[in-house]
């Protein structure tokens, strides 16, 4: 029963991924839920808030929260340069950017190249990772984006 | 397909039943004469239940071939067939053919079509011996109806009392209506609806009208009713024509001016003097003696129903398109202005001259554009005003007061934000006229005033603001007491002299309530002060104006348009703020001597002999400053709802006009701002609030070390 | 809180695959075989605080019918739960005979899950 669910959940999961780079591991969120990637630009801060949370940034006349993964998962910083890039990410209602070291391809999963999340030793907090991609030898965490930033996730710093 | 677990009960099932069918038969055949009506009602069970549980398992063939056996023995029970050996053979013939057809089908197996053919035309000739194959299938064919088109029809339910207990629920057959066609018009009746002393909870009290849209035939429309009808009244006509006929398209958009003109009644230049007026075209014409009133009259009224039907012409918008629309729009007015601007810098007079023209126009057509898309958001008042007749009336009931409710311009359209949120604020300004405003019947006797008071609810338009009004006939405010309660409070100084207006202003000081007892609904802890902020929420103001005997006004303004703001830049450090012009006072830069540090008060700020708390935007959002002398700096002073304060900031940068976004859709409010805007450069500046802004540096402990910081 | 449906009616394939079903939507179901079994599986139902939202009765049932099952349902406490009547397609006037009795509604035999359960979302929520 328990393999069946699995599979169940694996090839649930199958399809195209966007995958990208942060302090030297790659990462994977599924295509639906991107917009778009933009170039770094200049943020507004906004007050009172974590630091993962880098600030507000004009699209096209809509003001769009920005936050870094990279902070989130407590990696080391690094500065942003011209490789930086934003990727635009529709999260249930809301519109949020994600500051990534760089894009790499897209990616296209079947259920045989998919594992569940182990629990490894690592600084993420594993509950974000939805599946293991395994292609062409090399391993890519994909991320449960819903999860990651859900509005828990955004209103806990509330008690800051 | 079905599942195993249902295979399974299905062929136990049929087992048992064919035994009872069998067994049935075989005793019916003994005894044809005597036909014991128990035995023949149990045979046509077993069939019957075979067919429906073959239907639920999906074995169409089972279910079909068992109805032939099904019907005939329905005939025998009810005595239109006769039993003879040659019927009884048959049907155990057929029995025993569906136990095969069962097995069949379960193993999935081919079955034997043509037997079964031969064994079904067979049993059908029992069933109706009159019909030869040929002719029954042929009556099986359907008839096609030619084309279908769509018809409306007009519809009343009107339910009895006790509807609810019968099981059924008008909502459940809107739900089927709505699943049928375009529900074009719906209205609720509402005026059944008893006292609330009176109203039984378990009741259905109201009825409706509506007109439907559908290509369903009216048997089916009459379908959703079949339950209902019989205790019910519900009546269904066919409008179709008279729909169409109900109203003239074209009426419905042309002035009554032109409508008049058309049809002879009136010359043109008689209209175009009545435009000259302010009047409404009609009136104009009926009071100059030009027109008719009765058919001034008519042909109004024939123009309002034109509206209805066009009104039902509407299309539903997703607010959040309509929302895009309106930043989109006043991104462009914005814009434009900036455009403008730098026309200054051509050289050129000819250029100059050409691009002024055409950049005036630009200016002129984004104006009106924006004023049509917000128009688009807006809703009129009157659903809100009327949840009020009921609070007036049973307030009015349950402290023995005689109140009348009088409702003007509810026609009049406010953005659909204030609409959704001005309830509250008006209700609780409605009760304190209810509570402590009208005098009780024989107080109002004693002081020569009619028995019955009266509370006016207002809404109008004038210079460019929206005005919503609560007046009342009632005692007036007490001004001496509430100057004494102020000073009881502490918000007054005893030794000042205030005037009228400042003391009716203390009514919105927090903490300070003039009931002498609270009600059960007034004053449950909310007071004046949060209606007042509630309002500057939304961008609006409140005045009161009060006499007396004479009554109470509370006027409150809101401002046309919701999405501009005019707004101030300021710069700390980086960042770039934008303050909402009509919370600041004024901005200064202070010398030296006008900054106190006063122990358990913070940092103070003289204004024209006042202090005022000082609050350093840079502590407040932790932001690194360029400045953190204040007279290296600027201050803007801000009046809130009850305190005034500076705000420091590194520098002014300028007025402009602000497009607000709201950032909490994508993210979360962020305390002491009320939304976002976008600068010219193209970036994001957050706009302060000033409420917000007054509990994170007076209420929050954290930020008490902004007090008590040292010059 | 579980939600409970009654079905009542003679045939095991049809409780079973209404089971099935309401299984799946997350209901749970009482199943009797007779109007009789019917009105006891609501008394125990009663005592043992389960709440029953609806009833889905068949009309052809031996012991008690369906009609009669409906009337007595209508006389007792339970007379606020919703009556689904099943019939088929030849049974019509035993439609207009449920309705007289006091079922909300009815479902033309055979149905499917979906079928039924449009019926059932129109009742329970």
């Amino acid at each position: 029963m328990g393999e069946a669910n699995n599979n169940k959940a694996m090839q649930d999961m199958e399809g195209q991924y966007i995958t990208f780079e942060l302090g030297g591991e790659t990462y994977g969120i599924a295509i639906l839920k991107l917009i778009e990637i933009i170039g770094f630009r200049e943020l507004t801060k906004i007050p009172n808030v974590p630091s993962f949370i880098k600030g507000i940034l004009n699209l096209r006349g809509a003001a769009i929260p920005v936050i870094d993964l990279r902070e989130h998962f407590h990696l080391q910083n690094v500065n942003y340069d011209s490789f930086t890039v934003i990727m635009i990410l529709k999260i249930s209602a809301r519109t949020i950017g994600l500051i990534v070291d760089n894009v790499k391809d897209v990616v296209a999963f079947t259920q045989d190249q998919l594992r569940p999340a182990p629990r490894f030793n690592s600084q993420i907090k594993t509950d974000f990772i939805k599946a293991m991609g395994e292609k062409d030898d090399k391993f890519v965490i994909l991320l449960d984006i819903d999860r990651l930033l859900s509005d828990e996730e955004l209103n806990v710093v509330d008690g800051v | 397909m079905p599942n195993d677990e249902l295979i399974q009960v299905f062929m136990e099932e049929s087992e048992e039943e064919i035994k009872e069918l069998e067994a049935g038969l075989i005793s019916l055949e003994e005894d044809p004469d005597n036909i014991d009506a128990d035995n023949i009602g149990r045979i046509f069970r077993s069939a019957h239940t075979i067919k429906g549980s073959a239907g639920m398992v999906g074995f169409e063939d089972v279910a079909n071939f068992t109805h032939n056996l099904e019907n005939i023995l329905d005939k025998v029970r009810n005595n239109e067939l006769k039993v003879t050996k040659n019927l009884i053979t048959s049907l155990l013939e057929g029995v025993d053919f569906l136990k095969g057809l069962i097995s069949a089908t379960i193993n999935k197996e081919d079955i034997d079509s043509a037997k079964m053919q031969s064994i079904t035309s067979r049993l059908k000739r029992f069933a109706s011996p009159l019909l030869d194959e040929a002719e029954e299938s042929s009556s099986e064919t359907k008839v096609v109806p030619g084309g279908v088109k769509e018809r409306v029809f007009a519809i009343s339910m009107r339910f009895r009392p006790d509807i609810f207990m019968t099981g059924q629920d008008p909502l459940m057959l809107l739900h089927e209506l709505y699943d049928m066609g375009e529900i074009v018009e719906i209205y609720a009746h509402t005026e059944g609806i008893p006292d609330f002393y009176a109203l039984k909870p378990t009741n259905c009290y109201m009825w409706w009208e509506i007109i439907i849209r559908t290509e369903q035939p009216l048997s089916n429309l009459k379908n959703v009713f079949i339950f209902v009808e019989d205790e019910n009244e519900i009546h269904i006509d066919d409008i179709t024509e008279k729909y169409t006929d109900g109203g003239n398209l074209d009426l419905a958009e042309k002035p009554i001016g032109e409508i008049l003109v058309e049809k002879g009644i009136i010359k043109e230049e008689d209209l175009i003097e009545a435009l000259r007026e302010h009047k409404t075209t009609g009136q104009q014409l009926v009071e100059k003696g030009k027109a008719p009133k009765d058919i001034v009259e008519n042909v109004a009224r024939i123009q309002s129903r034109s509206r209805k039907v066009v009104r039902s012409k509407t299309i539903r918008v997703d607010t959040e398109k309509l929302d895009k629309l309106v930043n989109l729009v006043g991104e462009m007015v914005i814009s434009v202005a900036r455009m403008v601007q730098f026309s200054t810098a051509i050289k050129d007079p000819l250029l100059f001259r050409s691009f002024e023209t055409s950049s005036a126009a630009l200016e002129r057509v984004s104006r009106e554009l924006q004023e049509q898309v917000m128009r688009v958001r807006m809703i009129p008042v009157e659903g809100t005003f009327n949840r009020f007749r009921r609070l007036v009336r049973d307030l009015a009931f349950e402290q023995g007061k005689k109140i009348e409710l009088k409702m003007s311009g509810t026609e009049t359209e406010l953005d659909k934000n204030v609409v959704e949120q001005i309830g509250d604020p008006l209700k609780h300004m409605i009760r304190n006229s209810i509570d402590h405003g009208i005098e009780t019947p024989e107080e109002r006797k004693a002081k020569g005033k009619p028995e019955t008071g009266t509370i006016w609810l207002k809404a109008y338009q004038e210079e460019g603001s929206i005005f919503i009004e609560i007046a009342d006939d009632g005692r007036g405010i007490d001004k001496d007491r509430l100057l004494a309660k102020a000073i009881e409070k502490g918000i007054a100084d005893a030794s000042q002299q205030y005037s009228e207006e400042d003391i009716f202003n203390f009514m919105f000081a927090p903490g300070l309530s003039t009931a002498e007892k609270v009600t059960e609904i007034s004053g449950r802890g909310v007071g004046m002060d949060v209606v007042k902020k509630n309002i500057e929420d939304l961008r609006g103001s409140i005045e009161v104006i009060s006499s007396k005997d004479m009554g109470t006004v509370f006027r409150v303004r809101f401002p046309l348009t919701l999405a501009i703001i005019d707004s101030m830049t300021v710069r700390v450090g980086k960042e770039v703020f934008t303050v909402p012009l009509s919370v600041i006072e004024k901005s200064l830069r202070p010398g030296r001597e006008d900054i106190k540090t006063v122990e358990g008060k913070g940092e103070l700020i003289d204004i024209r002999g006042e202090y005022i708390p000082l609050v350093r935007l840079y502590e407040l959002f932790n932001i690194i400053p360029e400045k953190t002398d204040p007279t290296e700096a600027f201050v803007v002073v801000l009046q809130g709802t009850a305190s005034r304060f500076g705000v420091l900031v590194d520098d002014i940068l300028g007025l402009s006009q602000a497009v607000i976004k709201s950032i909490d859709k994508n993210f979360r409010k962020i305390e002491g701002t009320s939304g976002a805007t976008i600068l010219g450069n193209g970036k994001v500046s957050l706009i302060l609030d000033i409420h917000g802004m007054e509990r994170l540096a007076f209420n929050d402990k954290r930020n008490i070390r902004i007090f008590k910081g040292v010059v | 809180m579980k939600r409970y449906i009654l079905v009542v009616d003679d045939s095991p394939t049809l409780r079973t695959s209404i089971d099935i079903t309401l299984r799946e939507f997350g209901f749970e179901t009482i199943e009797a075989q007779d109007g009789k079994d019917g009105l006891e599986k609501l008394k125990e139902a009663m005592k043992n605080g389960q709440s029953i939202k609806m009833i889905i009765s068949d009309i052809n049932m031996p012991v008690m019918d369906g009609i009669t099952f409906i009337k007595k349902v209508k006389k007792t406490p339970f007379k606020y739960i919703p009556i689904l009547v099943l019939t088929t397609e030849s049974e019509e006037e035993k439609k207009l005979e449920g309705k007289k009795a006091g079922a909300a509604g009815w479902l033309v035999k055979p149905f499917r899950p979906d079928q039924l359960m449009y019926v059932i979302g129109k009742f329970v929520r």
